[in-house]
């Protein structure tokens, strides 16, 4: 039975809403709320994307879709809804990703103000999937708008431990830049309207070959620039580290696993469907190939010579959202199986580092790399999966990402492209420069060292998650059906997606 | 191009020039989220200029105006960009206040308005040091 696509964004935002009603009664039970929620969530992607998979190619095309119109409007009259296989694949991460980080601090007694950290946890989720699987430009711009207003509350939330006051710094400098970015999308989605007549993506694509070359470029430049402030590409990302820095480890993670990589699959998503067929020659996919590597670089550099671990975590991430970028711009069979790879070894790691760092307690605001100092003789758990996961980020066998940087390197040497390959290997270099830096710490071990406790169910979840990506490292094979599905997708956008109508 | 076309597009242009010229050269919190508003305001008139057809109705069926629901098609201006610049103001009104909110905690927690830490990079390294 395949479930409907709807249910991805009904099911967060009634588990949000509820949340506070709950909260009235039981502030305790008000928490395992959203933790429903995400798990209910969790089963109906992972049916969608079971269904994706294993049904033979069907109405359409050679790659399967899974849709679902809302309100019995048949397409392109009202919202459809549109399950790709890379949305698939996108939305199960997220949502996994937002299981973690729910069940990780559902200990957290410190705040005990009331499940807003939840709540918004759930909001910013439904926002991420739909912007992923939703089929009608305006309805992205909305759900942007719902992810960046929760990101804003998210950014606020004080670290919780015993810190006073909301981080306003790093919201207020988000809530600006975000509401920038969503009006010069909606800018974007006016000029596109102005010129095709119709707001579904697949009668957009569709129609794209009449669009002026005037309007066109504008709108891709006012998408790059709009979606590139959600995803932190640079130079558009200089409200990222305030944030990364100032706020708890679940919105970092949230911000790192979710609202950016749902900025980044709306923009592949527009750029790939509607602009880039629309642009004489390979234009928009050059901006986004020299951009993305751009930003892999400068991410790495500012990790390599940050000196809080928050805000190199933050860089980190900023690194690797260029990083799949560019993979995907890079296109090709090797392209897509890079950046899925990377996203999918990026989206594993992440939020294992997150929460490590987030659970060494600290008296002040910032985290200087010496926390670190002799983890080893702290905590051999919390060392093994700090040095486990941070490997797996720099790509050490068996890690997804490094069988992903394999098939990049490949498809920038097949196409004898040696800028690129020198680049990736400038910020790769940096990358095991300031990993290296960090394990440099957590090895020594100290003999007065205070011991550390990590909270079970960090342990628990760190532990499930090392381990799904050494599993998905040492055996690729397991994501091949589904990468190989991806591929399909890109090769043929515009056709198969025409065909939806 | 007809002269209401101009003062349209001339007027759209003016104002999200405005806005983007606010955004770049102040650093006031409150200044920067006016010059969004008026960005805000100039892509609006974007969509609603995007649905307008010269010569024709409102969109409105039925009542003073006489428009039949079954002959609208060539009379009345397209309704879709009305319809979704009601809901882009109502987002931005939101959006608004938001980051309104967050200036007046901006301004409680560090008594200033302004946003100085805003650049990229190793600005901030100085205050980790400390």
């Amino acid at each position: 039975m395949t479930p409907d696509p709807v249910l991805l964004i009904v099911i967060p935002l009634l588990a949000a809403f509820l949340t506070p009603l709950v909260a009235l009664g039981s502030k305790k039970f008000a928490r395992y709320v959203p933790l429903i929620g995400v798990l209910a969530m969790g089963v109906v992607s992972l049916l969608l994307l079971k269904d994706l998979i294993e049904v033979q190619p069907r109405t359409y095309g050679a790659y399967n879709t899974i849709e679902s119109t809302t309100g019995g409007f048949q397409p392109p009259f009202g919202i459809s809804l549109i399950v790709t296989p890379l949305g698939g694949l996108i939305t199960f991460g997220m949502i996994m990703v937002a299981l973690y980080v729910l069940v990780t601090s559902i200990q957290k007694k410190e705040d005990d103000k009331g499940p807003w950290f939840e709540m918004m946890a759930m909001m910013a989720t439904a926002g991420a999937v739909g912007m992923v699987i939703t089929g009608d430009l305006f309805n992205m711009f909305v759900f942007l708008e719902i992810t960046s207003i929760s990101g804003t509350i998210l950014a606020a939330l004080p670290r919780g431990n015993g810190e006073k006051g909301l981080n306003w710094k790093g919201a207020a400098g988000y809530a600006v830049i975000s509401a920038l970015a969503s009006f010069l999308i909606l800018a974007a989605i006016a000029l596109l309207y102005g010129a095709t007549s119709t707001l579904n993506i697949a009668q957009m694509a569709e129609r794209v070959g009449s669009i002026d070359t005037f309007v066109a470029g504008t709108a891709l430049l006012l998408m790059i620039i709009g979606f590139g402030i959600e995803a932190e590409i640079f130079p558009l990302n200089g409200w990222a580290p305030e944030v990364y820095r100032g706020s708890r480890w679940g919105t970092s993670t949230i911000f790192s696993g979710i609202i950016g990589k749902a900025g980044l699959i709306a923009m592949l998503k527009v750029v790939t469907v509607i602009l880039a067929p629309a642009l004489e020659g390979n234009i928009a996919m050059d901006i986004l190939l020299w951009g993305g590597v751009i930003t892999f670089i400068v991410g790495e550099a500012a990790a390599f010579t940050s000196k809080d671990l928050y805000r190199l975590w933050g860089f980190s991430s900023i690194g690797m959202f260029g990083l799949i970028l560019a993979a995907f711009s890079l296109g090709g069979e090797n392209g897509i199986y890079a950046a899925v790879l990377i996203m999918i070894g990026h989206l594993i790691s992440k939020p294992v580092l997150f929460s490590l760092t987030g659970a060494m307690r600290h008296k002040d605001r910032d985290l200087p790399l010496s926390v670190l100092d002799g983890l080893m003789g702290k905590s051999r758990v919390t060392a093994f999966l700090f040095i486990g996961a941070a490997l797996m980020l720099l790509g050490m066998p068996p890690s997804p990402i490094f069988w992903g940087k394999y098939f990049l390197f490949s498809g920038a040497g097949g196409e004898s492209n040696w800028l690129l390959v020198g680049l990736l290997i400038v910020g790769t270099l940096l990358e095991a420069g300031y990993i290296g830096k960090l394990l440099w710490r957590v090895l020594p071990k100290k003999e007065e060292a205070k011991a550390f406790k990590l909270p079970i169910t960090t342990t628990v979840m760190a532990l499930i998650a090392v381990a799904l990506g050494v599993l998905l490292g040492a055996v690729p094979g397991l994501l091949q059906d589904i990468i190989d599905l991806v591929v399909l997708e890109f090769g043929g956008a515009i056709i198969i997606l025409a065909g939806v109508i | 191009m007809n002269g209401l076309a101009l003062v349209f597009y001339g007027g759209i242009l003016l104002l999200i020039a405005v806005g983007i010229w606010g955004i770049l050269s102040r650093r006031n919190l409150i200044k920067v989220i006016m010059a969004i508003t008026i960005i805000a305001t100039g892509v609006n008139l974007l969509l609603v200029s995007v649905g307008y057809i010269s010569g024709r109705a409102a969109p409105i069926v039925g009542g003073d105006t006489g428009i039949d629901a079954s002959s609208t098609t060539g009379s009345v201006v397209d309704p879709i960009p009305q319809a979704l610049v009601l809901t882009a103001i109502v987002i931005g009104l939101a959006t608004t206040a938001l980051a309104l909110v967050a200036a007046v905690g901006y301004y409680r927690k560090t008594g200033s308005l302004e946003l100085k830490s805003w650049s990229y990079g190793l600005t901030n390294e100085k205050e980790v040091k400390k």
